[in-house]
């Protein structure tokens, strides 16, 4: 009898298992694609704007800076800041962690800039929750008077993609954009990334380098 | 008398180095479950600690396992006070001086050592309530285990658990005692008014405890209360979606990474079926299966009922416990907190599942002993 009832159990068990993995199993993954797989635009690198002798003007540069999603409460979140000082002892962190508002996660906290790659393995090796490394571009400028700057123009960023609003960068825009890329990214109940999880589904190109009449001073 | 005993448990001992089919699956289980501790802890901090925690466990239950197969069956028998007492007394004195994790009082902690009482006292549970029963049997007139004794052992043991409270532990011994009382000559109308006390527990329970309330109530329909109580429940089905035939671990199995809680303990089955599939799962389920198989057709073949239930009763608690928490991850059982013997992380419950493993082994030995040089070559 107790071992019927056994073999009973074991039937219903494996019948369930069958379902759910089986034969539902492609209903469930597409309610987790929708509820938990984010798609992001990979920032294009914008193109270098060169002078007539070939030298640089404007470049755009790839930096990595750190990320702190942060846990709601104020006790864990300074719990876990005082690990994150403790395995990263470089790092400046603030010391006054605000509550986040009512039923509201709190915005990612940027704890560091243009990180070196030493950095970036320390990050990794410390593989501490919530820390999270993301890559975003910068525009850089040879020194010049604010008239050259003027002509040389100013942009915009805008869903990954950068916009020539004025002066050379405005004019050659088409050629120094870039097609931005696509990634795509698991996030867990926080809407925090699963980092193990990215993957590029498109890659970014990169703008082309146009060449001015303008010369760079000395 | 005592060197003779001595002489015997040094015997079994030896024993040890045979290949023992229990000891052997125990180990290859552990080794799993720390396999599906890293899996689901890797990427924190606390990976190592965790798996390092398990192996040292999963060491110290073969030696648990190795010293309870050694103990003459007979010690265990006389001494069942001091067996049962011991523990039983942790268990109500967790009570005053526990720690609170999850909402219930269940552990003692000291420098970061943490023992459960509700899993220690598993094995002695079953063997306190044999004797019991198996006594209190041969003073009934009919040589059956009348309601009293087996009303008593249920509340002496499940009243301190629902005090803490641990309805998953409260399930386990529940049903272990039904298995023992049936397999002992128990009366189908007593079963009933046990079942009918039961329900009206479980309605109690449910009245005093608003939590327990939301989950049961979440667990008749878990998408309706997908962001509150539900959540667990939806958790523990996509994880098995994950899994899918062979374990196509979806994104590198991280959904139990990401979403299901406590993925290394109470929800570890459903982070294995996301690592291994359907196909890599049904072995294990069909190893519990065997448990009970194994430990049925060696009860059967037992003259002294004490043996007899005992072996069935520690078969029954292992698999009972092991279907219970696989039922609780597929959603047939409504979520609380239970740990699968040998895989959950914790030391507690496998040093439990190990001494249940030696004891129900020593009890055969035993057997095997009384029946003479022919039953002894089949023990040993």
């Amino acid at each position: 009898m107790v071992l019927f009832a056994f073999v009973l159990w074991f039937l219903l068990i494996v019948g369930c298992m069958a379902q759910f993995m089986v034969v539902r199993g492609s209903r469930e993954m597409s309610a987790m694609t929708r509820e938990s797989v984010v798609y992001r635009k990979i920032p294009a690198l914008r193109g270098r704007l060169l002078d007539r002798d070939g030298r640089p003007l404007a470049w755009s540069v790839r930096r990595v800076r750190l990320l702190w999603d942060r846990p709601a409460g104020v006790d864990s979140a300074q719990a876990t800041g005082e690990e994150i000082r403790a395995a990263l002892p470089w790092l400046v962190l603030t010391p006054a962690i605000e509550p986040a508002p009512e039923g509201e996660m709190p915005a990612p906290v940027v704890l560091a800039r243009d990180l070196s790659w030493q950095q970036v393995r320390e990050v990794k090796a410390a593989r501490l929750r919530g820390l999270r490394i993301e890559g975003y571009v910068e525009r850089s400028h040879a020194p010049g008077p604010p008239e050259a700057l003027g002509r040389l123009g100013i942009i915009r960023w805008e869903d990954g993609r950068s916009f020539g609003m004025s002066g050379l960068e405005r004019e050659h825009d088409a050629l120094l954009a870039g097609q931005p890329g696509l990634y795509r990214v698991v996030t867990d109940k926080h809407g925090r990334w699963v980092p193990e999880t990215w993957r590029v589904i498109q890659p970014m190109r990169p703008g082309y380098d146009v060449h001015v009449s303008l010369a760079r001073g000395r | 008398m005592f060197p003779t005993e001595l002489r015997l448990a040094l015997r079994r001992l030896l024993t040890f180095l045979r290949p023992s089919l229990p000891a052997l699956a125990a180990l290859i289980v552990g080794l799993w479950g720390c396999v599906a501790i890293h899996a689901v802890t890797s990427g924190g901090a606390s990976s190592r600690h965790f798996v390092a925690r398990q192996l040292l466990w999963v060491l110290v239950g073969l030696v648990v396992f190795a010293v309870t197969r050694a103990v003459p069956f007979d010690i265990y028998r006389r001494h069942v006070l001091w067996f049962a007492g011991v523990p039983y007394v942790a268990l109500w004195l967790v009570l005053l001086l526990g720690i609170r994790i999850n909402g219930m009082r269940g552990w003692f902690a000291w420098r970061g050592l943490f023992c459960q009482p509700s899993e220690l006292c598993k094995p002695v549970f079953v063997l306190a309530s044999v004797v019991c029963l198996v006594r209190c049997r041969r003073r009934d007139v009919e040589g059956r285990p009348g309601l009293l004794p087996v009303s008593g052992c249920a509340l002496a043991w499940l009243v301190p658990l629902v005090l803490q409270p641990d309805f998953g532990a409260v399930l386990v011994y529940s049903m272990t005692l039904v298995v023992l009382y049936w397999c002992l000559g128990g009366r189908l109308r007593h079963l009933l008014v046990g079942l009918g006390a039961g329900v009206a527990g479980a309605a109690l329970i449910l009245w005093r405890h608003p939590y327990v309330r939301r989950r049961f109530i979440a667990f008749l329909d878990p998408e309706k209360y997908a962001t509150g109580s539900g959540w667990h429940m939806l958790q523990f089905r996509r994880s098995l979606a994950a899994g899918g035939w062979f374990g196509h671990s979806w994104e590198m199995g991280s959904w139990s990474r990401a979403y299901l809680p406590l993925g290394h303990s109470d929800s570890v089955f459903a982070n294995m079926a996301e690592l291994v599939g359907f196909v890599g799962l049904v072995p294990f389920v069909v190893l519990i299966l065997a448990w009970v198989v194994y430990a049925h057709s060696r009860a059967r073949k037992c003259a002294s009922p004490e043996n007899a239930g005992t072996i069935l009763g520690l078969g029954a608690l292992v698999a009972g416990q092991g279907f219970i928490h696989l039922s609780v991850n597929l959603g047939l059982l409504p979520p609380t907190g239970i740990t699968l013997p040998l895989v959950s992380y914790g030391g507690s419950s496998l040093v439990a599942t190990m001494f249940a493993f030696g004891m129900l082994e020593s009890a055969w030995l035993d057997e095997c002993e009384a029946t003479g040089p022919e039953g002894q070559a089949k023990g040993m």
